[in-house]
């Protein structure tokens, strides 16, 4: 068992290879109960201390990055790299590497690296939580985060070199990943239950140029990243939230914006009167009389007015031309609106097209008098009445939607982007929440 | 390395467009909103035009000058 709640390293002692009579350093004495020779890689059992060779230890394919009995400091801890592990899935080609890390306060602690992509693991004697790990079949839940399982495999010892407190040639270990990046969960069980049963442990991520600096050396010296790894933070899921939360504070800008104006420009009716009016086939079939409407103010400096005019049709149409006219300098807008209602019974049911009413909305209307010339037509000469409603200000709700829709595209896009990416490290996984 | 310095600030700079884009937004639907101006009008206004007479059902020639 490596030796825990001490205040300072344990003083490193030597002890001499059964095998090749050279010195071997251990970095925990009191605890370390297996090593291996570094110059003639027997693998050794202390038994009553006294160091007996067991067989020969595989060289790791890859030179470790720290070297074994450096000191480096993460999160916070102190640790020495008193071990350097490569494994395998079993069935596979692709090895990582684990560097085992010993803190004279809590004792082991895991770096492991795959692909340029580094993860700092802590097991119980770090997190007391990880007894606790609330477990489902595809999930576990830990610290009210939930991990969704990502790989699950059985590991293979492939090569190590160091000091230990376990005889780790004879692990047979079934492993089940969990993510929630930057983390991972790994929930190790033991094929056998020969030492321990089931463990746990909880990666972090970390990134390859704070390691660097961790380890003294540059960041060109640490392997490449290839592709996404499992449990990396990505800029894009990061844009995403953050795009997601200004685009936020600017949808509330624009309710406060509408709110304000809603208040302080709230929609009113200038201008409201029924005419009559009256069928004139002198002027052409359908044409009515032609009208000019009292005048009205309109109020603001400058504001959008809504149009609607009324006639109770009844399986007919009725059409008019209103031209909008400034009395003090002549500015005119014209527009022209059709109404058009049908009704009647189709095999038993009542059904009804169009409406009786429509509306024409003129925008950036100056202050000033008004008055409306209306030219009317209609498909019923009986037709004797049009009403028009004026109304000034209000809510511009094509606005708002086009600023809504304009605010939720950028998200959108980030969404997208940040989808792709989770696509693609689910990928690498038998468990992707994402179809092919 | 390159590639990684030139995600980054090219997240920098998707930053940026997000933050001008939501300012112009939120700015001009205020000055929208101040001058009453619809991003579109009804399709059929027209502005300081002589009555034409254009209808949808029929066509007509003026009656009055409406001005």
């Amino acid at each position: 068992m490596a030796t825990a709640n001490l205040n300072s390293f344990p003083v490193p002692e030597t002890v001499v290879c059964p095998s090749c009579a050279g010195n071997i350093t251990l970095h925990d004495p009191a605890g370390s109960e297996f090593c291996v020779c570094p110059h003639c890689h027997t693998y050794i059992k202390f038994r009553n201390d006294v160091p007996q060779a067991v067989k020969k230890a595989s060289l790791p394919q890859t030179k470790p990055v720290v070297a074994i009995g450096a000191q480096i400091v993460l999160q916070g801890y102190t640790f020495k790299v008193i071990a350097f592990i490569e494994k395998r899935e079993k069935g596979t080609e692709y090895y990582w590497r684990e560097y085992m890390l010993y803190n004279y306060e809590k004792g082991y602690a895991n770096l492991s690296e795959f692909d340029g992509h580094w993860n700092l693991f802590f097991g119980s004697n770090f997190l007391p939580d990880l007894k606790n790990v609330d477990q489902k079949t595809q999930s576990v839940k830990f610290q009210d985060v939930v991990y969704n399982k990502f790989h699950a495999y059985l590991c293979e010892l492939t090569a190590f070199t160091g000091e230990f407190d376990w005889d780790l040639t004879q692990d047979s270990i079934f492993t089940h990943e969990t993510i929630a990046p930057p983390f991972i969960m790994l929930k190790e069980v033991e094929t056998d239950n020969r030492r321990y049963g089931t463990l746990f442990y909880r990666g972090e991520y970390q990134e390859p140029a704070a390691l660097a600096a961790a380890f003294g050396i540059h960041e060109s010296q640490m392997p490449e990243r290839v592709g996404i790894g499992a449990n990396q933070p990505t800029k894009a899921y990061g844009f995403w939230q953050w795009v997601l939360k200004y685009s936020l504070y600017a949808l509330l800008a624009l309710m406060g914006i509408t709110l304000f104006f809603a208040l302080r420009k709230p929609s009113k009716t200038i201008f409201e009167k029924t005419f009559p009016i009256v069928y004139e086939p002198v002027k052409g079939q359908f044409e009515f009389k032609p009208f000019m409407t009292p005048g009205f103010e309109v109020n603001d400096q400058s504001s959008f007015l809504d149009l609607e005019i009324t006639s109770p049709i009844d399986n007919n149409w009725l059409e008019a031309t209103i031209v909008l006219v400034n009395e003090q300098s002549n500015a005119t807008w014209e527009v022209t609106q059709g109404i058009e209602y049908y009704n009647g019974v189709e095999d038993g049911e009542r059904w009804t097209e169009g409406q009786t009413t429509a509306k024409v909305l003129l925008s950036e209307i100056p202050r000033g008098r008004y008055h409306l010339n209306v030219y009317t037509a209609s498909g019923d000469p009986l037709r004797d009445q049009l009403a028009i409603r004026v109304t000034e200000n209000g809510i511009l709700w094509r606005n708002l939607l086009v600023c809504v829709l304009l605010l939720t595209i950028i998200p959108a896009i980030a969404w997208l982007m940040a989808r792709n990416v989770e696509k693609k490290r689910w990928s690498n996984s038998d468990f992707s929440p994402y179809e092919e | 390395m390159i590639f990684h310095h030139m995600k980054s600030n090219m997240h920098t700079l998707f930053k940026i467009i997000t933050a001008l884009v939501c300012l112009f937004v939120v700015g001009y639907y205020g000055y929208a909103g101040y001058h009453g101006k619809a991003f579109w009008e009804s399709s059929t206004v027209e502005r300081n035009t002589a009555y034409t007479g254009k209808r949808i059902y029929t066509g007509y020639g003026n009656r009055f000058n409406h001005k």
